[in-house]
């Protein structure tokens, strides 16, 4: 589902790659947990999946298509959940929804189905008549979560999705997580909470200084201990 | 002190970019300062042109001691305008209020170096009015030596007065909008009520000062009835007097001693109100209505922009212009137009109306912003699999359908009160059309060029950042300069002519503008992060 060939990303006049010549690949199904120290190309990685910042060397296969190439197809199949939920805060929460549905082109019918679903698991539908403006961190987090499911993903990519969500709606995102999965979808996920990459993911990668030092199954790199111990140990080398 | 300083520092280097400005390339160093001298050379020269008549009118009259008086309440009266317009997003609305007050930070040196930050930018508003009407004043009159030191200190007091009481309106309508829940609406109404108010004590400006005139003595006195500044001002500049200096000095700067004072005391309390939210929390899911990807685009756009008072405010001057222009034309005959503005033929009025909609279509430009405006929100645009060909059409679908509709319904209206023929219109029209996509398309391209994603305020973005004053300073120098060379063309060409050109010119414009976008704007907007 998600290919990363040879993929480097240098800023600005930079000597020092941002990343590295990464190679990862996610197959349908997959949850991966994508982990590594503060500045170490975490975020640079998403975003140039998701098509934010553009790049020069390497490639990165989304289905088959190359982000490069053909971006508006590739993003159809994509959804983005920032770790900043950052949305049109003049919109209310209804409108936002029906903005996202209707750029996807989701059909009318589906999208009410799916609003009401998700809204109702997030205990958000009441709200959803406010402007934005008037939300919580949390509810805005919620909020870009409801937006990236209801055009049916099928490769969900979250930056820290967990922060600010209250246990309920964590436990409900984990749910919808394993439920997407189940469905053939994949999801790319960056996480500082190791004992929920552990216990959520099937697969992980460890990302250090724009390198990847570490990719595989969760059970094969941490083996007898738990991933924390392997992150600290890869974190002093 | 040091907080005072150290904020009012951050705040100066994160509106400008400074740091950012310093590292680029000399070669795009040069370009940037050239832009600036143009543009503060061309408004210099076209304000100085205009003192200078002024002047010559006044020393007819042996008059000339007003002149600085006179420019001195204009600059005051701009000062006043433009803060009105701002104080409430610079100085209450302002996106870092949690941080700063969440640090061992005194009130009053956050409210300091946000008014001190205020009156830099006032400064340098008046610095176009005044610098050139002293410089003028100081060549028609033999000045001493003192001139200069007074006519600095004035210069330098003089954003305070209108920067205080254009602060007490923005806060008694920040205060009236908190009641609301329709905040931005009533915000809007409320500044729209303002500025109507204003145009209309400006409309009876000739009874207020008759009734002044027929009280007082003499014109000092009428000064002093009207304004006591302008006054103190009179008394420095004519005749030197030190006491009217030291009274002004004084009272500039307790003014702004106990309106800081006073303002601090409340002003965490002001804030934490404008900040109050009310909601509903009753939605139960209804049928939802599905539109176009571009329709959406142009939805969001809109309602982006009516979300911000300070955005609309800024983009709709030209607006209100046609508006009150063509309600005028209701009231007054043709006769009478000629005369206000001293023309003497209708053809004339046609000539003027084609300068005036190019000036219109390029001073209310929403495009300039549009980029800067979307902030940390790019990365929803960034990700949703809409070309970004699609993406600019929403944002210049906006600025048109915003001045178009305006534009055409005033030319039918000046069309029946000042008699414009079927061909005038048609052409009016046509350069409307022309001026709006260009207009909106080259502030886009200003915008792509100078991008503003971390701004504290959308007053930074609409009011001050790099894009929104050079995509309409730079068409406003180029418009003025063109009148000012039009005597010298005139004798060569005829005006038919030189409508040809103009529209040809437009075209050209547009043609270009359009190609810039969908190649290098396209690539520009990607590398935006």
């Amino acid at each position: 589902m998600l290919k990363i060939i040879n993929f480097s990303k240098t800023y600005g006049n930079n000597k020092k790659k941002a990343v590295d010549n990464l190679n990862l690949e996610i197959k349908k199904g997959d949850i991966f947990g994508f982990i590594g120290p503060n500045g170490s190309g975490k975020t640079t990685t998403i975003k140039a999946i998701v098509g934010i910042n553009d790049f020069e060397e390497g490639d990165i296969l989304i289905d088959g298509l190359s982000i490069k190439t053909n971006d508006i197809e590739c993003k159809k199949k994509i959804a983005y959940i920032p770790d900043n939920p950052d949305i049109y805060d003049s919109l209310t929460g209804i409108g936002y929804l029906n903005f996202i549905a209707d750029i996807y082109q989701v059909d009318n019918k589906e999208k009410e189905e799916l609003i009401n679903k998700y809204a109702t698991m997030f205990e958000m539908l009441p709200n959803l008549g406010d402007l934005i403006s008037t939300y919580s961190h949390g509810m805005k987090q919620k909020l870009v979560i409801i937006s990236a499911l209801i055009h049916k993903p099928q490769l969900l990519v979250m930056d820290e999705p967990f922060v600010g969500l209250d246990p309920k709606a964590s436990f409900a995102l984990k749910q919808v997580m394993k439920e997407l999965c189940a469905e053939g979808a994949s999801i790319f996920l960056s996480s500082h909470v190791l004992e929920v990459v552990e216990k959520l993911c099937n697969r992980v990668g460890i990302i250090k200084s724009g390198k990847l030092v570490k990719c595989g199954t969760v059970k094969d790199i941490k083996g007898e201990k738990d991933l924390e111990s392997i992150f600290m140990e890869l974190d002093q080398e | 002190m040091k907080n005072l300083y150290l904020l009012l520092k951050t705040r100066l280097l994160n509106t400008y970019n400074i740091k950012k400005l310093l590292n680029v390339s000399k070669k795009r160093m040069v370009i940037y300062i050239a832009i600036v001298i143009y543009v503060i050379t061309t408004l210099f020269i076209s304000v100085y042109e205009m003192v200078s008549n002024v002047a010559n009118a006044l020393n007819e009259y042996h008059l000339i001691t007003y002149m600085p008086v006179l420019f001195y309440l204009l600059s005051t009266f701009m000062v006043f305008m433009f803060t009105t317009y701002n104080a409430k997003g610079s100085m209450f609305n302002s996106k870092d209020n949690d941080l700063l007050f969440s640090m061992p930070i005194k009130h009053s040196d956050i409210l300091g170096s946000r008014l001190i930050y205020v009156y830099l930018w006032n400064l340098m508003t008046s610095l176009f009015f005044i610098a050139p009407t002293f410089i003028v004043y100081a060549i028609k009159v033999d000045v001493p030596f003192i001139y200069y030191i007074y006519a600095f200190i004035i210069f330098i007091l003089l954003p305070i007065i209108p920067t205080i009481l254009a602060s007490v309106i923005g806060m008694i309508i920040a205060y009236l909008t908190s009641k609301t829940s329709r905040k931005n609406w009533v915000e809007l109404i409320l500044y729209f009520l303002f500025i109507a108010l204003i145009y209309y004590v400006i409309g009876k400006s000739d009874v207020i000062i008759n009734y002044i005139v027929r009280n007082s003595n003499n014109l000092e006195q009428t000064l002093k009835l009207f304004f006591y500044p302008l006054y103190l001002v009179y008394q420095i500049i004519a005749s030197y007097d030190i006491v009217s200096l030291i009274i002004f000095v004084i009272l500039n700067i307790g003014l702004f001693s106990i309106f800081t004072y006073i303002l601090s005391i409340n002003y965490k309390k002001i804030i934490v109100k404008l900040q109050e939210e009310k909601t509903r929390s009753n939605y139960v899911m209804k049928e939802l209505k599905s539109s176009s990807i571009l329709k959406n685009l142009y939805f969001k756009e809109v309602k982006r922009y009516f979300s911000s008072p300070i955005y609309v405010l800024n983009t709709s001057f030209g607006l209100i212009l046609i508006l009150i222009a063509s309600i005028a034309s209701v009231f007054y005959d043709k006769e009478q137009i000629l005369v206000v503005f001293e023309l003497s033929t209708n053809g004339q009025i046609f000539n003027l109306l084609v300068v005036a909609i190019i000036f219109i279509a390029f001073v209310s430009n929403t495009t300039s912003s549009s980029i800067s405006i979307e902030g940390k929100n790019l990365w929803i645009l960034k990700t949703i699999p809409v070309r970004v060909e699609q993406i600019f059409k929403g944002k210049l679908l906006l600025n048109i359908s915003l001045l178009l509709p305006y534009i055409y319904i005033s030319l039918i209206v000046l069309y029946f009160t000042i008699g414009l023929t079927l061909v005038e219109l048609l052409i009016l029209s046509l350069i409307a059309t022309l001026s709006s996509f260009a207009s909106a398309q080259f502030g886009l391209l200003v915008n792509l060029k100078f991008p503003k994603m971390d701004a504290v305020s959308d007053v930074v973005i609409v009011k001050r950042s790099a894009s929104a004053i050079i995509s309409v300073l730079f068409p406003i120098a180029f418009i003025m300069i063109s009148v000012l060379f039009y005597p010298l063309v005139d004798k060569l060409i005829s005006f038919n002519i030189l409508l040809i050109f103009i529209i040809i010119l437009l075209s050209l414009i547009n043609f270009v503008e359009h190609y810039l976008l969908n190649t290098w704007g396209i690539k520009q907007f990607n590398k935006i992060v």
